[in-house]
């Protein structure tokens, strides 16, 4: 199910390797991909697709305005044309095992995937309104649960995130957000301007414009990088900082499963969570060390782009351990 | 992973893996017919509801026969692989599974492996209790789908098999010494599932599955183990001994006594018609009813769950018996400790009957009872709770409480007990949160196993290391007593216990199954 990008300069060609029981990364086949292959797409495209979202029952892609999914999900449908103005990733996508769920534009306009008759595809819904909450941010973990963080003044210096018990509750706030029933199961305030929220299966990640990295959720696996106990430590369920990265100057942040990765500004790459997803066998050994606020630094070969990884089990990178 | 057991009344937050000790849920909701095999019919019963086959050696009432060829062994397997697949499809448009998604659901018939993949990282996602329903569901049907797809496999190989043979020899044994291995897989399967899902829909299809396949045990399965040998072991001289009794042990007499004096005793011979004194001293009858040993089951290895490596593992019954239990001096200590073995194996809840006094009503808590750990997040448990502690000689529980009340019944083998009551609490040292925060209050800090010896008195070093660190130990109130096999002990809440299994002299094994039931509080 992961779908790293491997770019040179002008060109990206998506690879592909994981479960592909729904199609979802191979057309003609059930079968699971298990060397990274060049994900196969439609050959009327022009031009270049961009992965949106990596699901356990199919993979979204985006070309332009078009975004399509390919295995379980029937999504064919129309986005704006927004993009950052670093040229990456415009927008934000989250969903589940059932398929992409809705899309978050740079500008803070979002979209949910919108069931159509029978067989017709699914297509995405703009629900922003001028009263909607505006959003930066957003993330579905595993476990249903779902965050977002707030855009924030170009000065402003407090990052707020809020957190809901699922999606549903999520949409019920944004679509009424002074509603008292709606508001959020969680708010946290951070100092900081957040650069990028991301979800596992069980927990979340918050990387800083500054450098610093937080973590929250399920402390069972190791996931959060971080102690939860003893002095002076945060509580599993509250943001707190990954100690072990300070100091470091984080540039990116990757999670997937109940496995995380920081890049650093000089492109080291540090590794915490479980050393094997919790009941399987087999681990990656620079973790099977690991305490609860280690993490481990990785030995990589050049070059060091990370694009990211969305897997279920640490495909990617047990190899190397 | 490790896991720390701390006190039976506190769910382990460490996933669902060891979920049996306390979560299966009763019997199925869905609708689920026994199987009826032409003559594989379920046990027949007396009037009672007991088997009549209740020696169990291997001579079954009409209608429990074992056929030999193995053409009716292929399709006595595709039947049951169809009538679990029958199940599977009939059901209820509005079952809890149907919120997991079309996308699993779609696929669990034929790529059950991938659907238990997604289930078993949802099952792990949040804290066990957390785990929503629908993920526990999938995980248990996915699994009854693998086992239909090994059935299947399994059938079409025994029939091109037999199919070869049979030109060869006349007729063709039904289970050969290879065909273990495809139970051992398929009861593999089948506990996995029942573990991590605890089973919240399809309990009774498990169960029927195992009694079905229980006929594919080859007559020649049987070890050349011999009964567990059980040695007296000294009598314990003490001064402070727990009061013992025998009887009447009926409820009134029992609930008198409770209202009047709530503190530990002994029944001797309140367990005389258990059929289990008679039965659980032979490992081949443990072995026949957990599919020839087949069946998975929790061990606990280390010398006790405070010590430094102590770890758990599942195994096949047989491993346990064989590693831990059969051998005179085993390299580590392998316990079965503190496991619903009853829900797992029902045909052992058979052997067992409930005391009658374990229906009485406890008085309420006094005040230093009432600071037992684990107290305020007890749920009141409306069936008992039925453990079963099966291990070798040199076991060890360290002294700690529980938030109910406790009957103990040996079954077999000896025990060494000693009872501190609530209010010396504060002169054994509970212990604090762990490095995980994992409240462990309801255990001593005193490792009791280092000062006290049946044989020998601790040495002196010893005796200085628990004065100057624990110096208030000492002056603790404490009865004990050496559990016989046929006594039971009550337990009441809030007492700190401590047990050790003894030995005997030379023939250096003692193995005791020891039970516990939980009264309401």
């Amino acid at each position: 199910m992961s779908a790293p990008h491997n770019g040179s300069l002008e060109r990206f060609t998506i690879f592909c390797a994981g479960l592909n029981a729904h199609s979802q990364l191979q057309k003609d086949t059930t079968d699971d991909v298990h060397r990274f292959t060049p994900v196969e797409l439609p050959s009327d495209e022009p031009g270049e697709a961009d992965m949106l979202f990596p699901g356990w029952s199919n993979t979204v892609f985006q070309n332009g305005i078009r975004v399509w999914s390919q295995g379980f999900q029937n999504l064919e449908t129309t986005i704006s044309n927004e993009s950052d103005k670093d040229g990456g990733h415009p927008h934000t996508a989250f969903g589940n095992h059932e398929g992409l769920l809705g899309l978050l534009s740079p500008s803070g306009d979002l979209s949910v995937v919108s069931p159509a008759p029978e067989s017709a595809p699914s297509t995405l819904k703009l629900i922003t309104t001028d009263a909607s909450p505006a959003i930066r941010h957003i993330a579905l973990a595993g476990t249903d649960r779902i965050a977002v963080t707030f855009r924030q003044a170009p000065n402003g210096r407090l990052c707020h995130v809020a957190e809901f018990a699922n999606l549903e509750k999520f949409l019920a706030w944004y679509r009424d957000p002074s509603n008292a029933d709606s508001y959020p199961d969680k708010h946290h305030m951070l100092a900081g301007r957040p650069k990028q929220l991301l979800a596992n299966m069980s927990s979340l990640l918050l990387l800083m414009e500054g450098g610093e990295v937080y973590t929250w959720g399920d402390a069972r696996y190791q996931s959060l990088g971080r102690s939860v106990v003893g002095e002076g430590a945060t509580e599993a369920d509250r943001p707190g900082i990954v100690e072990a990265l300070g100091g470091l100057r984080i540039a990116k942040l990757a999670t997937g499963g109940w496995l995380s990765a920081a890049l650093s500004e000089d492109h080291a790459l540090y590794l915490w969570g479980a050393a094997s997803e919790p009941g399987c066998e087999g681990s990656i050994k620079c973790l099977r060390e690991a305490g609860a606020g280690e993490v481990a630094l990785v030995e990589l070969p050049l070059p060091r782009r990370m694009a990211g990884f969305m897997s279920w089990a640490p495909i990617a990178m047990a190899s190397s351990g | 992973m490790t896991l720390t057991r701390a006190g039976p009344f506190r769910s382990v937050d460490t996933g669902p893996d060891w979920n049996w000790r306390s979560r299966l849920a009763p019997v199925s909701f869905t609708a689920l017919a026994f199987f009826r095999m032409g003559s594989f019919l379920a046990r027949k019963t007396d009037e009672r509801g007991i088997s009549l086959d209740r020696d169990d050696d291997g001579v079954a009432p009409t209608g429990q026969k074992r056929k030999a060829s193995g053409d009716s062994t292929s399709e006595d397997l595709q039947t049951l692989a169809n009538q679990i697949a029958d199940i599977l499809n009939n059901a209820a448009a509005n079952d809890t599974v149907q919120q997991c998604g079309s996308a699993s659901l779609c696929m669990i018939a034929t790529h059950p492996e991938k659907v238990l993949e997604l289930a078993h990282a949802k099952l792990h996602a949040s804290p066990y209790q957390s785990v929503p329903l629908h993920w526990r569901r999938l995980f248990e049907d996915a699994t009854l789908h693998k086992v239909v797809k090994l059935l299947k496999a399994r059938s079409f190989k025994t029939l091109s098999t037999c199919r070869v043979k049979s030109r060869r020899i006349e007729g063709c044994v039904a289970a050969t010494s290879e065909s273990g291995d495809w139970l051992q897989e398929i009861a593999e399967v089948l506990d996995r599932g029942i573990s991590l899902s605890g089973a919240p829909g399809r309990k009774s299809v498990f169960d029927a599955i195992f009694e079905q396949l229980g006929v594919h045990i080859a007559d020649q399965e049987s070890s050349d183990w011999t009964c567990f040998h059980i040695g007296k072991p000294p009598e314990l001289k003490s001064r402070h001994p727990i009061i013992a009794t025998g009887g009447p042990f009926d409820l009134e007499t029992f609930q008198q006594r409770l209202n009047e004096d709530c503190k530990p005793m002994i029944m001797t011979g309140a367990i005389e018609n258990w059929p289990a004194r008679r039965l659980w001293s032979d490992p081949k009858y443990l072995l026949r009813h957990t599919l020839g040993g087949r069946r998975l089951v929790p061990v606990e290895i280390g010398e006790s769950y405070v010590s430094e490596g102590w770890s758990q593992r599942m195994m096949p019954m047989r491993n346990f018996i064989a590693t831990y239990l059969v051998p005179g001096d085993p390299v580590e200590t392998g316990y079965l400790a503190q496991y619903d073995l009853f829900a797992q194996i029902p045909s052992l809840r058979d052997d067992i009957r409930i005391p009658d006094i374990c229906y009485s009503t406890p008085p309420s808590a006094d005040t230093d009872a009432l600071r037992t750990a684990g107290l305020a997040a007890v749920e009141q448990l409306d069936e008992p709770l039925l453990n079963a502690w099966l291990g070798p000689r040199g076991t060890k529980t360290p002294l700690h409480t529980d938030p109910y009340h406790n009957v103990f019944c040996q079954v077999v083998g000896y025990k060494y007990v000693r009872l501190y009551p609530p209010n010396e609490t504060d002169k054994l040292y509970p212990r604090g949160l762990d490095e995980k925060g994992i409240n462990m209050e309801n255990t001593s800090q005193v490792d009791m196993s280092r000062s006290w010896n049946q044989v020998r008195d601790p040495p002196a070093d010893e005796v200085d290391h628990l004065r100057d660190e624990f110096p208030l130990f000492k002056d603790a109130k404490y009865v004990e007593a050496v559990l016989k096999p046929g006594d039971s002990l009550h337990v009441p809440l809030g007492w700190w216990h401590y047990v050790e299994s003894l030995t005997t002299s030379f023939s250096g094994r003692l193995i005791k199954l020891l039970l516990t039931r939980a009264l309401r509080l």
